[in-house]
């Protein structure tokens, strides 16, 4: 019986729970873009596939696809954090408006001129 | 090919903030399905980055393969860790002109848009089938396309043959604005 509930689970899971995933690193947007204009994103690589916290600037809140995401900037705007959150987030998202300082987690995937993040979560909004 | 598209959006970055021809997406969307008689398969990718010249008539796009989301964590790990080997390929790329592309014109056409698809390092040239709209401040590109998985040496085991379609199916919808507004 728990190996046809094991096969069940390997075959059925829905991917990767945002909130019990252990963070690999915490980061703000502008040390993360200061990263990008070194070496580039080689440096951060190996936190592909893992779990990211990162605190930035609301700059955009976007609905594509029946998932809400935040894009996030930090002092330059010519790269952006994208943050696709997961659905259960839509009350927290719309309490946000654009300026806000917000720390969000999610699973890293990569990078294109933006940094890609999916499955994400509001961790806090950081206005003082 | 990716070296040239890079430099392409490269140039694209730095000389677009002035242009009124230059516009951008962020977060296009991509849609892939496979059909078969034993499973389907379906995953979306809503960050795909493109740029479109109204004044050349040219579009880019470059796909993060690890952002597609797929019904099911096992058909993810598949396809990024077998099939597509997103470690060693993470991008896929598309560089192509419009044929014909009239930029001024108000509502809808339908256009061939001709160019280079790459994907796991693999360049091969292809003609898409899009409708383009005008809209309030750009434009928005649809369109479908075919791609067999032969043409890039997608290795598919033989006991999971029967469930991966030799040709997917692969809708894309961008909606474009002026890149200055991005900044």
């Amino acid at each position: 019986m728990a190996c046809i509930i094991g096969i069940y689970y390997v075959f059925n899971h829905k991917g990767i729970d945002t909130r019990k995933a252990k963070t690999e690193i915490s980061i703000t947007t502008n040390e993360l873009f200061k990263d990008f204009n070194s070496d580039k994103e080689e440096s951060l690589d190996k936190y592909i596939e893992k779990a990211m916290e990162i605190k930035g600037t609301l700059y955009q809140v976007t609905y594509r696809g029946g998932k809400y995401s935040l894009l996030l900037r930090g002092d330059k705007i010519d790269k952006l954090v994208l943050c696709e959150m997961q659905k259960d987030q839509t009350p927290l998202i719309e309490l946000l408006k654009v300026g806000d300082e917000v720390k969000v987690k999610g699973i890293l995937k990569g990078f294109l001129m933006d940094a890609i993040l999916l499955n994400c979560i509001i961790l806090e909004e950081v206005n003082e | 090919m990716n070296k040239l598209l890079l430099l392409l959006l490269s140039v694209y970055s730095i000389g677009i903030v002035q242009a009124q021809d230059q516009y951008i997406e962020r977060q296009g969307e991509i849609t892939f399905f496979s059909y078969t008689s034993v499973e389907n398969i379906e995953a979306t990718n809503n960050q795909v980055l493109t740029l479109l010249s109204s004044a050349s008539n040219e579009i880019a796009v470059r796909i993060l393969m690890r952002s597609f989301v797929f019904q099911k964590s096992l058909m993810y790990e598949h396809f990024n860790e077998s099939y597509i080997e997103s470690d060693l390929y993470p991008e896929a790329t598309f560089k192509g002109d419009i044929v014909d592309f009239d930029a001024d014109l108000e509502g809808e056409q339908t256009r061939i848009i001709k160019g280079e698809f790459t994907l796991r390092n693999i360049t091969k040239p292809i003609e898409i089938k899009a409708t383009i709209v005008k809209t309030n401040n750009g434009y928005m590109i649809s369109g479908m396309l075919n791609v067999l998985i032969k043409d890039y040496d997608i290795k598919v085991p033989p006991i999971l043959s029967p469930n991966i379609a030799k040709n997917i199916q692969i809708s894309f919808k961008f909606q474009y604005v002026p890149h200055e507004n991005q900044k």
